[in-house]
């Protein structure tokens, strides 16, 4: 993996939503690599970090939340020194994203046609409107939807025909990478499976790198190369996926990965951890995970573990992995 | 033309117009009927705007009959038919006539070239009529000062009616001017400078509250900071301080209204926006590369539109209001002029004494008018809104 080029690099990102109470940390001090061709998924409960995260690559932060720190390498460029209006070039043509609602995330005023020829005349200024539309009809087709439905209004095409509009949308520019933030939490399993089928088959076509945020393990299981653990705005762990679900390190992802209802291994009960994820206006001193943690020691109480490279390919950070060391980041 | 086609078309045939636009018009479970009947309302005012001076039977300014004729009735001017058959304005001529001096009948008569013969008092001209010296005599029989000396059924004559075709429909008022030529022209000030009003707030309010809102910061806080004490202020006290400080004339009457609507806007659009910024469309739009403007543009100001063209509507409404209200206080257009606020307010004191049709017809116009332009906006916004469009 290692060998592999690095397409995006995040160094010691924060995020911070300062709110009348105190300052949330969404994302507080996190390090992590994704390497071109690969799926990264991101992983966690809800509200731990994942989609500020996300967010935060293509510096969408929403408001009050704000970047204040670390630096988003793209091809080797920092995204944080450029400004709005590059950002903007960014967006769309290098990095694009698939968001959670497809109900809600296309103009309910612009027909699929418009949106597609927005998106490809901002960035390629001298297409014109027919050509473009003939991208959108090309793309369609590749997204399995009839060509007429280009002149559809949003209302009038299904959830997962939207969310199919939605990752044309992502892909017409060739984006390098893209962000996909639980991209079928609203649709319902048959849909899923579809664009899940065609996300991977889109993948393979297009070359693109996808990070996949999702709370659902079974989601990632199909399509990641890598997983990244997150808890409370920091990452727990980071392997590739095969070896994570078989021996996972970190016990906050054995306990996710025990809380998930498995149909083969009716013997097993499904577990579910204590407790409930922590305030992060005021984190637990030491380890985040310390107060829900089976195996906290004291330690964990009074120290952070840092987040360290343990073998071929894996980080977490946690105590009782703290005597390996493979030495270098991830 | 294929078989399919032709009936498709023989299909769309079997029905009415009237029948075809309501089954295709997109209602989205609105009461149809009560934005179409809204929308009759102010096309036929709008009309009557429009044509105005050929609605109009009279000068709305001058006097043109005897004050406080009822409405209706056909007495302005009367022929006292003696051994002549008087039926219409030829035989008037062919006649010898007689009329009082200067009443209503002389000047009818004057302009329409007659030659007549002149006396004093009614009593005078009613025995010259016996006596033969005249065929006729022109006369205003609602005159109070006729009344009160001939009753019409003592005199050896019979009335004849009115040659001249000059009854006052809606009656008229304490000078003696047509109620319903000033409601005809009287609609032109009041739709003029309520729209005028309405489309002023609108023009200033919905930029700045589409910028505040979509750039925040403190130039936000400062623009509701200022909207807000605006809207805060009671409005007719604010429009009556506005139009004393910019005098009459109508286009300074509806800035004087369209300053206190300039809020209403402001804040309607300045939420709609932070609502529809938030949107994840408009995220989506910034996560594929869209500029503040386009989305600004395309996205959040398309958005924030029907709710626009909605209050637009109330608001032409409430400047009806306002604005009678201002010239109710005699803050509007200088007298003469044709004004419903004002006709209420110079009318209001004659109803005591049983001249109910001054103020009723102009007051009826203002509600009417107002209404229509709620129940249209009412209608509107259950048609242009987009949640109901979805089902």
């Amino acid at each position: 993996m290692s060998e592999s080029e690095k397409l995006l690099e995040i160094e010691d990102l924060q995020v911070h939503y300062p709110v009348r109470t105190g300052t949330i940390r969404g994302v507080d001090h996190v390090d992590l690599t994704v390497y071109r061709g690969e799926t990264l998924g991101l992983v966690g409960e809800s509200a731990c970090g994942k989609s500020t995260m996300g967010r935060a690559i293509m510096r969408l932060v929403s408001e009050p939340g704000e970047i204040v720190g670390g630096a988003i390498r793209f091809n080797g460029q920092d995204l944080m020194q450029r400004r709005e209006g590059e950002m903007t070039q960014v967006r769309g043509r290098d990095i694009s994203m698939i968001f959670q609602d497809p109900m809600t995330s296309l103009n309910p005023l612009q027909r699929v046609d418009e949106h597609f020829v927005e998106t490809i005349r901002t960035h390629e200024k001298g297409t014109g409107k027919r050509a473009a539309r003939e991208r959108a009809g090309e793309m369609l087709d590749r997204l399995g939807i009839q060509r007429e439905r280009l002149m559809d209004y949003p209302h009038q095409l299904s959830g997962g025909m939207r969310q199919r509009v939605m990752i044309g949308l992502a892909l017409i520019l060739n984006s390098q990478l893209v962000i996909a933030d639980e991209p079928t939490t609203s649709l319902d399993v048959i849909v899923e499976a579809q664009i899940l089928d065609l996300i991977k088959e889109l993948k393979g076509a297009y070359h693109m790198t996808l990070i996949l945020i999702s709370h659902n393990l079974g989601i990632v299981a199909e399509l990641a190369d890598r997983l990244a653990v997150m808890y409370a705005g920091k990452l727990m762990e980071v392997a590739p996926a095969s070896a994570l679900f078989d021996a996972p390190l970190h016990p906050y992802t054995q306990g996710l990965l025990s809380s998930v209802p498995n149909i083969r291994l009716d013997d097993q009960a499904l577990r579910t951890m204590e407790g409930a994820p922590p305030d992060l206006i005021h984190p637990p001193s030491g380890c985040r995970f310390h107060p829900r943690c089976p195996e906290a020691m004291e330690r964990c109480k009074r120290e952070e573990p840092p987040f360290r490279h343990v073998a071929d390919g894996r980080a977490v950070a946690c105590w009782l992995h703290a005597g390996q060391d493979a030495g270098g980041v991830l | 033309m294929s078989q399919a086609e032709q009936l498709d078309r023989t299909a769309e045939r079997r029905v009415g117009p009237v029948r075809w636009f309501l089954n295709n018009a997109k209602w989205h479970g609105a009461e149809w009927w009560i934005t179409v009947l809204g929308g009759v309302l102010l096309v036929a005012i709008i009309l009557m705007t429009v044509f105005a001076d050929r609605l109009a039977p009279y000068d709305p300014i001058k006097f043109v009959g005897a004050p406080f004729a009822r409405p209706r009735a056909q007495q302005s001017v009367v022929v006292l038919e003696s051994n002549v058959t008087i039926g219409g304005l030829a035989d008037i001529a062919e006649a010898a006539v007689g009329a009082i001096t200067n009443s209503q009948a002389t000047r009818e008569l004057d302009e329409r070239g007659f030659a007549y013969e002149t006396y004093s008092s009614p009593r005078v001209a009613v025995r010259a009529l016996q006596e033969g010296e005249i065929d006729a005599l022109v006369t205003d029989a609602g005159d109070p000062k006729f009344r009160k000396q001939v009753r019409l059924q003592e005199v050896a004559t019979k009335v004849v009616g009115d040659p001249f075709g000059t009854a006052f429909f809606l009656g008229t008022d304490n000078y003696g001017r047509d109620v319903f030529s000033r409601i005809i022209h009287g609609s032109r000030t009041v739709l003029g400078i309520a729209i005028l009003a309405a489309a002023m707030s609108a023009a200033a309010g919905i930029p700045v509250g589409l910028f505040s809102g979509f750039f925040g910061g403190s130039l936000d806080k400062a623009l509701s900071l200022v909207m807000d004490s605006l809207y805060s202020f009671p409005g007719l006290i604010l429009a009556i301080a506005m139009a004393a400080l910019l005098g009459p004339g109508m286009l300074n009457v509806a800035v004087a209204i369209a300053v206190i609507y300039i809020p209403v806007y402001f804040r309607l659009v300045r939420s709609k926006v932070l609502s529809v910024k938030e949107s994840l469309y408009v995220e989506a739009a910034r996560s594929l590369g869209a500029k503040p403007f386009t989305t600004l543009w395309l996205y959040v100001f398309p958005n924030v539109m029907p709710s626009i063209v909605v209050i637009f509507s109330v608001n032409v409404a409430d400047s009806i209001l306002t604005e009678a209200g201002l010239s109710f206080l005699g803050l509007g257009l200088p007298p003469p002029a044709p004004d419903w606020g004002f006709d209420l307010s110079a009318g209001k004191r004659f109803v005591p004494s049983g001249y109910w049709w001054i103020i009723t017809y102009p007051g009826l116009m203002v509600a009417l008018l107002t209404l229509g332009f709620s129940m249209l906006g009412e209608g509107l916004n259950e048609i242009l809104n987009p949640r109901l469009a979805e089902n």
